[in-house]
């Protein structure tokens, strides 16, 4: 099987570098909300890069990378749902919805 | 291929190795959905008390956390390299990037034992105990960010151990030449596993060290 050459080992290595400190010196810049979305982005293009290029699964076969997709898929249900279900919660009313001159609904 | 590498039931040493392979990845998957409970534990968490995760974050300790993001990336450099040399019948080679590799894994344990170190001298201790939490009136938030930094760093510290410990074994077995360019897929084996270290770390060291408050 053709496997990933020590070029492109060269490369990955090069790149991951980079992203690291790229985001080493985002953190520093005030990106207020975007600081998330610009972390975590940047981590996952590393993470696939790892994945891609050192763990070789750009050259694996099928049944391999059929065992990833699963594994992966998985980890971002548990961690989406989890999230969707905190940040869609309603903080419940202080008060009666029958208190005169305030209106919960 | 060298027909003694093969057990009695495959039919080659490629459909061995491919076997071998998938059974690493079923249990990378199980691994990272390990991570992926105390992942989301983190999400929530932050979702309920972003100040005090954005404190904890300002607070922890930058450089040397980031420090150790470079050593792992270069040890899964290393491992990779040491790989390939293998696969070309280099085998001294490879022993000396393997070995490289837990040497790596050894630096990034010492940073890490300091930052523990430095966060006790704060008063700052797993399970919300220390002055640390006194001066900041017991904050939930501040005491979920600094158990789960203990909780999360420490398992992945631990698999850093496992990694270099069968690094260790793999490495000795090639210098040995128990391990061969001719069945190579062991050594793949274990690192692989040590990528999967790097990957969590990828993860972690946004999460403890990098996103400040974002208000």
């Amino acid at each position: 099987m053709e496997r990933v050459t020590p070029r492109a080992l060269h490369l990955t290595f090069a790149a991951l570098m980079l992203l690291a400190i790229l985001s080493f010196a985002l953190s520093f810049v005030h990106l207020g909300k975007l600081a998330y979305p610009a972390a975590l982005v940047i981590a996952a293009v590393k993470a696939s890069l790892v994945a891609l290029f050192f763990m070789e699964l750009l050259t694996e076969k099928f049944t391999v990378r059929i065992a990833f997709a699963t594994g992966f898929a998985f980890v971002f249900l548990l961690i989406g749902f989890m999230a969707a279900d905190v940040g869609t919660r309603q903080i419940p009313p202080v008060a009666s919805p029958t208190t005169p001159g305030r209106s919960t609904y | 291929m060298a027909r003694e590498h093969v057990a009695e039931h495959f039919e080659d040493l490629e459909q061995q190795a491919h076997a071998a392979r998938l059974g690493m990845w079923i249990f990378l998957a199980s691994e990272a959905l390990l991570f992926a409970a105390l992942f989301a534990l983190y999400v929530s968490y932050r979702m309920e008390h972003p100040p005090s995760f954005g404190e904890g974050v300002e607070h922890n300790t930058h450089v040397l956390g980031s420090i150790n993001t470079g050593v792992l990336l270069l040890s899964s450099y290393l491992v990779a390299l040491g790989l390939h040399a293998l696969r070309r019948g280099r085998r001294f080679e490879s022993v000396l990037f393997v070995c490289g590799t837990i040497v790596l894994g050894f630096v990034f344990l010492a940073i890490k034992i300091t930052e523990y170190a430095e966060h006790f001298d704060e008063g700052i201790y797993p399970g919300g105990v220390g002055r640390f939490f006194a001066e900041h009136h017991q904050d939930q938030g501040m005491m979920q960010f600094w158990n789960l930094y203990f909780g999360m760093t420490g398992l992945h510290a631990v698999h850093v151990t496992a990694g270099m410990t069968v690094l260790g074994v793999l490495a000795f077995k090639v210098a040995r030449g128990q391990i061969t360019e001719a069945a190579p897929h062991r050594l793949e084996l274990g690192a692989i596993y040590w990528h999967l270290v790097d990957v969590i770390w990828i993860f972690l060291w946004p999460l403890f060290y990098l996103i400040p408050t974002t208000t």
